[in-house]
């Protein structure tokens, strides 16, 4: 047998494959009995590759079909055969590749490439402070590894690898600004006030989730979620939330390699918003205006024409995007190195002179043995950030409020010639390169202006980051099976922004007229880990025992932040704006102020057991020590025990199936429990501080009052969660494989700033433990992977389900607020209350439209008394929905959740083709979520004459002319408007085609020739089309609370062409 | 041999630095101190008089709620009376003043700190909780026996003037007089109004003698004994009248009127005005009326000159107790109506939308920055006010900002809030000259003081005291003249309540006292009838919501 030891640990799938070689050996001796054997007269030579490497393979075993003749390659990877006749076809198997058949038709000399079989079997996961088999694997983690985004756009941050590719994990983006990050929630919400973000650990560094995007997506060689408690425990301080563990690459034993992977693409909006042009948005004012008893406001609608499109000014539809990044790597016994450059610069889609993002990074990963038993490396990494970011998701200004309330009657910009109207006297409005003045509306003011006068005034802002991230680490093996290591992980970060703040005059309310200022603010801050281990394993005939120990120290919070303004710089652009010009003290206003340390210190064991790989049992625990808990709850303990049975490796499942119908099998199951302290320091205490100040004296300058802050608790405690769990693991009828999970999280003495009667006399409500939560779901994946001759397929399909429910908030108040969304003079639009989902929608409920009088009148409660005596016809119909025989805020119901109930994901694969040939591939990925609603507050409330969404044109105009939109007046008072109800909401689900992409590899004789081993070229798209019935630009919107759509910056289609080349 | 060395070598290092960072892991590591992070801590404070200060100026820090914040006193209690609507922006802009314009306040629309009139407890109770923990530090702190008795009734002063303000909106409130623990907030009980009142005189009774007759420039903005005594003499008032139609919870009347305190007020207002010689008034403290009713409004930036000189300014003569606001502060959206936001609220609040000067000679050239027309003046006070005037009153043209007329002469223009009259309350409009020269945000930069007493009131105050104790009635009538006189209008020849009453609404017409006359007069229930004023109910707001999670709070009678 050609048994070549390439993986030690890969038992099992050496056990399969024997039994796969054996049926067939079977299988030919049958087939042989039954045939007469030819003569050899015709001999075949040829060499056989490796896809991947492009390497020639040893003892790869060559036989003809239908005989017992048979060969096997030598070290150059070459063959040579006698075979019976020219029309023969020959089998190429070799462990762990897939099994190749080729029909001579007269070729005398033949290449094969041998892909490697894709079992995720055979895959090593990490775990947290080492790796783990998959098949050993008893908890909940999802893998995604560098194969699996190679091909979708590098975005610039980590998260976009996991959305739609890792079941139970629900990802949303912030915004469409360039770089922006992405809310991720693993397995639902388990907090009010701790935060929600899981761990991000990149190479055992602890990075928080504002410094992501200094990873370069080809740097990424895998990233693991881990999902369950049983699977995080062992990062228990803050892995309530969820850990995702990031691991970039090394360099490989062999030749050196050079990779580049670049694309260049433009981006345009997949979707404007329908809203009224100037015709209809006049026709509405005077309808509205008549309505409320006012007169006519325009004579003449129609003369107006379309107005004004402010969303065409705003939109760019070739915004560009491009990404570069060259890696070099390459390693022999003793080390390996792995070297790479990133350059990304993308613009926005909405104003991309002040909305881009370009960015730098670099990276050295290296490891080195010496002296037999150590092991040394560091991984730095450091990269830089340029970015200019509009606000984002706001109703109060912006470029994408303006666009959406500003009146299209409004001119852009006034034509050269015409007469500036009384708003334009003042000496600051804003003027294009021309002179031409930008327009300003007389009809839409407050934080609402001309959106492109705006621009002018932003241009001198922008931010940026520095972050260095870098590990070292020391690693001795002394006897077989120990491993003793020492790891320092740290991130420094250096951020900050500046901007120029010019006299600019938008309307009468958003002007700058007194001074222009300069500003400039710079944070730093430095996190860092310690982590000790200590792990041994050991295997006693069919038994296995791992042991790890370790100890960790963990902090943040150490760094400052400075900024200053000078204002009256003796300058009017932003071009010549800087801090060297000579100023008076006065103009010079600065504030610094430092971080407060956040320390962790842990200590924490695992124990993995299994008995041949049948029995699997994972143990862990871990203390935690935190320095925000007080000395009667400093420490926190987190157990997790997970199992699990592997009823394919069974002697009777043997016997009793046919294996290759389920191949392997495995259930498993687990309990844990975690952590969570992410909230503010010294909250345990009452620390005083300034801040109720008061002006004493005649010079005016306030004198700062020292008071506390709040009521002291020390008996502040970690929030903990205790999740349980099951799941199976399926391969079956060879090319599928199938997960399952179902979870049960229980969150309880949630961290929250609880209400306390304010009699209490501090400022800040106090923080407490109160409250609990449960989030459960099923989570199911099923991959196909097959070869037919030069076609390869595969398919990869999650399906989520997530399940938000809060059981309790303690006593004392109906509903929390604290972390609500609220929306203008609305209010608070979503509550926390028992037995729905946290932050889900309350308002009131609207049951159609009254048509007549009689109907206003009809509408009684139970004593005959009108219920909304004050309606008119084209009002909405509040529904009395506590029946208490009127209508009060008492209605107010559940309206809704923003929490997206399921999400999935479904990937399709193909390629055609061989080194000979080249190779065409293709992937469709699509990806989607639902069950939640969408709060759609585009329109200002306060601004009466605010342009209206299209949809207004079909408002109540008299009796049957609708029952969903009210009559527009401008005496609201029936509240169509102005109450939170389900006129907000729409349905958020979506199906989105999220990248499309068609590669061709060339073939190797074309490659070689200029010394590449793979040039691929490709075409790809990504946000190519999103099926929803969500009225607005995106349904994917992240944040505190998701669906939150205020004129939310929505996502880009772009399209690229790009090149990955291998030398 | 070398390998099995190696190993053991290997080993002890290991060993040597686990065992290191183990000894830096003890539980010291996770002490973070808290003072090393800029954290004070409580028990260690308040040690000298520095420390002492900068708790006395927390105590003072709810002082700026008169005028500060948007929910601010003036802002909140102004659309209760007759002369204002709340109007703002839209039916639900600034949703808990509505509820107070249109008296349709319940627990939940009161608010909170952050949206209703209960921003008044939120800051008075944080004022209260200040005065309370300097109270009960104060005997261990090293520093002269004099300054400390000084802190002490300033301390005192504050306390009481906060009680009279919560007492009188919500009647029936906790009284606290040391700091309440996390423990033990849930025992609170509620006071009745007569036992909050009697804590108050017994507050400024003890404060009085302890307190300075006179301020330095330094001090300014302080607690003086003439300020002490104005408010001791205002508070025997307000218990001689009682509060004609309030409940307690159960229903039995919440604070009847004592008439015998209407003579001890008459005595201690007597203090602050002064004897009569001729026909002025001459206080010992040496409070003096304007020359000119405007000049009361008529500089917002800076400090009369010298200080308590009869020129206009921040504390002039007149200007009794104060509520002082700064540019200094340089606020910004950020602390916008926190503790640490020095400016006053009203100016922007109240100026008229989209503002806009056509002819300079007529109309005043207001900001125009922010200006949310809020507190516009009811057509019934514009009209009492215009057949109230005689002679060359002055007052209703330093009063009201009438924008229908500018408009109508083409002066000026501006857009109607809700609820437009056309009229403006011109004593705290923003002027163009008056928009901060530093930084932060200008709409929260405003500095005008606004008189919590001046003495004008307290010259009404004594009148009305003297006729209702039957007292000396020439003095009364003096005092009121001295008033009309300074004003421009003819002279009054005989006095009855009602003429106080009506003196009363014209002379302070929107600084935040007409509807507790209204209130403690027993008129609200007739006047404030139209505007939605349920007797026996609306004399105190509802207790708010938060508070009532207290289970021993009882809600106000008729919420």
């Amino acid at each position: 047998m050609n048994k070549k030891p390439r993986q030690r640990c890969n038992t099992l799938n050496l056990h399969l494959n024997k039994l796969f070689i054996g049926l067939i050996s079977t299988a030919i001796l049958l087939i042989i009995g039954t045939l007469s054997v030819s003569a050899a007269n015709f001999r075949v030579k040829g060499t056989v590759f490796d896809e991947k490497t492009n390497t020639s393979l040893l003892g790869v075993s060559v036989i003809v079909e239908g005989t017992t003749m048979g060969t096997v390659t030598d070290t150059d990877g070459k063959f040579s055969l006698e075979v019976p006749s020219s029309n023969s076809t020959l089998i190429f198997s070799y462990i762990g590749y897939n099994k190749q058949k080729i029909k001579l038709n007269g070729q005398t000399e033949i290449n094969v490439v041998l892909s490697e079989e894709t079992k995720n079997l055979d895959e090593v996961v990490v775990v947290g402070y080492g790796t783990q088999s998959r098949k050993l694997v008893t908890g909940a983690i999802t893998s995604v590894n560098a194969k699996d985004i190679a091909d979708i756009p590098n975005d610039g941050r980590p998260e976009m690898a996991l959305q739609g590719r890792t079941t139970g994990v629900t990802i949303a983006a912030n915004s469409g600004q360039p770089g922006s990050a992405m809310t991720v929630r693993i397995r639902g919400i388990t907090s009010f006030g701790a935060g929600n973000d899981p761990l991000w650990v990149i190479d055992g560094i602890i990075v928080p989730v504002a410094n992501l995007d200094f990873l370069n997506q080809s740097d990424i060689q895998s990233i693991e979620v881990l999902k369950d408690a049983a699977s995080a425990a062992i990062y228990g301080t803050k892995a309530a939330t969820g850990v995702i563990l990031v691991t970039t690459k090394k360099g490989v034993e062999g030749k050196i390699k050079v990779t580049y992977n670049g694309f260049y693409g433009t981006s345009a909006p997949t979707k404007l918003v329908d809203l009224c042009n100037a015709t209809q948005y006049a026709t509405l004012m005077n309808e509205r205006s008549l309505a409320g008893g006012g007169g006519i406001i325009y004579p003449s609608p129609a003369s107006l024409g379309e107005g004004t499109n402010w969303q065409k000014d705003i939109f760019s539809n070739n915004a560009s995007r491009m990404n570069h990044e060259v890696s070099i790597s390459g390693g022999n016994n003793n080390s390996d190195i792995y070297v790479s450059l990133g350059y990304q610069n993308q613009q926005g889609i909405v104003l991309p002179e002040i909305s881009s993002y370009e960015k730098y990074s670099m990276r050295l990963n290296h490891n080195e043995k010496f002296w037999n038993i150590f092991k040394f490396g560091q991984s730095i990494a450091y990269s830089r950030n340029i970015s200019k970011s509009i606000g984002v998701n706001t109703e109060f200004g912006g470029a994408m409020s303006d666009a959406i309330n500003l009146d299209p009657t409004t001119q852009a910009l006034v034509p050269a010639g015409q007469v500036l109207g009384s708003q334009y006297s003042s000496p600051y409005i804003v003027r294009n390169t021309n002179g031409l003045a930008y327009g300003i509306s007389n009809m839409v003011g407050q934080e609402i202006v001309n959106p492109l006068a705006w621009e002018q005034t932003q241009l001198g802002n922008n931010g940026y980051s520095d972050n260095f991230i870098a590990n070292s680490y020391l690693e001795i093996d002394p006897v077989e099976g120990l491993k003793i290591r020492s790891q320092i992980g740290l991130n420094r970060n250096y951020w900050g922004s500046q901007s120029f703040t010019p006299l600019y005059y938008l309307n009468s309310n958003t002007q700058n007229t007194q001074h222009n200022s300069l500003y400039r603010g710079d944070g730093q801050a430095l996190t860092w880990n310690l982590d000790n281990t200590i792990d041994y394993t050991k295997s006693i005939n069919k038994q296995t025992f791992g042991i790890l120990g370790g100890f960790s120290v963990y902090e943040d919070g150490i760094g400052n932040f400075t900024n200053i303004t000078y204002n009256n710089v003796p300058v009017s652009s932003y071009q010549n704006a800087n801090f060297n010009w000579p100023n008076v003290p006065a103009n010079e206003i600065g504030n610094t102020s430092d971080y407060i340390n956040h320390r962790i210190v842990s200590f924490f064991g695992r124990l993995n057991y299994n008995y041949d790989e049948r029995y699997i049992l994972t143990a862990i625990l871990r203390a935690d020590g935190s320095s925000r808990f007080g000395a009667n709850n400093k420490y926190g303990y987190f157990p997790s025990v997970s199992v699990g049975w592997v009823p394919s490796q069974e002697q009777f499942w043997k016997d009793y199936f046919n294996s290759d119908n389920i191949s392997f099998l495995k259930i498993r199951g687990g309990y844990g429990v975690t952590g969570n302290d992410n909230f503010g320091d010294f909250q345990y205490l009452a620390t005083l501080s300034g801040g109720n100040n008061y002006v004493i004296g005649s010079s005016g300058v306030p004198v700062i009052g020292i008071s506390p802050t709040t009521l002291d608790n020390p008996n502040l405690k970690w929030e903990r969660t205790t999740q349980t769990g099951v799941g199976l693991d399926v391969n079956f009828l060879r090319d599928f494989n199938f997960t399952f999970d179902y979870f049960y999280k229980k969150t309880t003495g949630l961290l929250q700033q609880v209400p306390v009667p304010q009699y209490a006399g501090v400022p800040n409500e106090p923080w407490a433990n109160v409250g609990d939560m449960v989030n459960d779901g099923i989570e199911l994946h099923l991959g196909y992977t097959k070869t037919i001759g030069m076609w390869k397929f595969g398919v990869s399909a999650n399906f989520s389900t997530l399940h938000n429910e809060v059981t309790n908030i303690g006593t004392g108040t109906p509903y929390l607020i604290q972390d609500a969304a609220s929306f203008q003079t609305m209010g608070d639009v979503s509550r926390t209350e028992v037995g729905y989902a946290v932050n889900s929608f309350w308002g009131y409920q609207k049951n159609g439209i009254f048509q007549t009088t009689a109907d206003v009148a009809n509408y009684k409660n139970a004593q005959g008394a009108e219920l909304l005596p004050n309606a008119k016809p084209g009002d909405f119909r509040w529904t009395d929905t506590n029946g208490d025989g009127k209508i009060t805020a008492d209605d107010e119901t559940y309206l809704g959740s923003p929490i997206p109930t399921f999400n999935y994901g479904l990937t399709l694969n193909a390629e055609w083709g061989n080194a000979t040939t080249g190779k065409i591939d293709f992937m469709i990925f699509f990806q989607g979520q639902g069950g939640n609603m969408i709060f759609q507050g585009y329109r200002r409330l306060d601004i009466q004459n605010a342009n209206y969404p299209i949809s207004a044109l079909n408002r109540w105009t008299g009796e049957g002319t609708s029952n969903t939109y009210p009559r527009l007046t401008t005496l609201d008072t029936n509240n169509n408007f102005s109450n939170m109800s389900d006129f907000y909401l729409e349905k958020g689900d979506y199906l989105r085609v999220k990248n499309v992409q068609i590669g061709y590899t060339l073939p190797t004789s074309i490659s070689n020739s200029i010394k590449s081993d793979k040039i691929r070229i490709y075409l790809s798209a990504e946000n190519l089309a999103t099926i929803t019935g969500y009225d607005g630009y995106d349904p994917e919107i992240g944040g505190g609370v998701f669906g939150i759509d205020k004129g939310y910056y929505p996502q880009a289609r772009t399209y690229m062409v790009g090149l990955n080349l291998n030398f | 041999m070398v390998n099995i060395l190696r190993k053991k070598i290997s080993l002890a290092i290991i060993t040597g630095v686990l065992t290191g960072l183990g000894m830096m892991s003890c539980t010291s590591y996770l002490d973070v101190d808290p003072k090393t992070s800029g954290q004070l801590l409580g028990p260690s404070y308040y040690q000298d008089s520095t420390q002492c200060y900068a708790a006395l100026a927390a105590a003072y820090s709810g002082v700026r709620i008169n005028s500060g914040g948007f929910y601010c006193q003036l802002m909140s209690l102004n659309p209760a009376s007759d002369d204002h609507y709340a109007g703002g922006g839209g039916a639900t802009d600034g949703g808990g003043l509505q509820n107070v314009s249109n008296w349709t306040l319940t627990a939940s629309s009161v608010g909170d700190n952050t949206n209703g009139p209960t921003y008044m407890w939120y800051n008075y109770y944080i004022g209260i909780t200040n005065s309370n923990i300097l109270l009960s530090h104060i005997n261990g702190a090293t520093m002269s026996t004099g300054l400390k008795a000084r802190m002490t009734a300033e301390c005192k002063a504050l306390r009481a003037f906060y009680y009279f303000n919560l007492v009188r909106v919500w009647g029936h409130i906790p009284l606290l007089l040391e700091p309440v623990s996390a423990g033990s907030l849930y025992d609170v009980l509620q006071s009745t109004p007569v036992a909050v009142y009697n804590q108050i005189e017994k507050d400024l009774t003890d404060a009085i003698p302890d307190l300075p007759a006179l301020l330095s420039s330094a001090e300014v903005g302080r607690f003086s004994q003439g300020a002490a005594t104005a408010l001791l003499g205002k508070v025997y008032l307000f218990e001689g009248d009682g509060v004609p139609g309030g409940k307690n919870p159960g229903g039995t009347a919440a604070l009847p009127g004592d008439a015998s305190k209407y003579a001890l007020a008459a005595a201690e207002l007597a203090k602050v005005n002064g004897p009569l010689s001729g026909s002025t008034f001459s206080s010992p403290y040496g409070y003096k009326l304007l020359t000119n009713y405007a000049d009361l409004w008529s500089n917002k930036m800076t400090n009369a000159s010298p200080l308590f000189s009869n020129s206009p300014g921040r504390f002039n003569s007149e200007s009794i107790l104060e509520d002082v606001h700064s540019m200094q502060g340089l606020s910004g959206w950020g602390n916008a109506y926190s503790g640490s936001d020095m400016g006053n609220s009203m100016n922007n609040c109240i100026g008229p939308r989209s503002y806009s000067v056509v002819d300079a000679t007529k109309a005043p050239n207001l900001s125009t920055l922010g200006n949310w027309s809020f507190d516009v003046i009811t057509p019934d006070a514009f009209n009492f006010m215009q057949s109230y005037t005689t002679g060359t009153d002055s007052r209703m043209a330093a009063t009201v900002l009438n924008m229908t007329q500018l408009v109508a002469e083409g002066a000026a223009t501006y857009t109607g809030g809700y609820h437009d009259t056309g009229y403006f309350l011109y004593k705290f409009q923003p002027l163009k000259s008056d928009e901060t020269t530093m930084g932060g945000d200008a709409v929260l930069n405003y500095q005008q003081d606004t008189y919590i007493i001046r003495l004008a009131d307290t010259y009404l105050m004594e009148a009305e005291a003297l006729l209702k104790s039957n007292g000396d009635q020439a003095r009364a009538l003096a005092l009121v003249n001295a008033i009309r006189t300074r004003a421009g209008a003819t002279p009054l020849t005989s006095l009855t309540l009602q003429n106080i009453y009506n003196e009363r609404r014209m002379e302070l017409m929107g600084e935040g006292h007409r509807y507790f006359d209204l209130v403690r007069t027993g008129q609200a229930a007739t006047v404030l009838a139209t505007k939605g004023f349920t007797a026996n109910k609306n004399e105190y707001f509802p207790i708010p919501f938060k508070e009532m999670q207290n289970q021993n709070f009882k809600q106000n009678y008729g919420y």
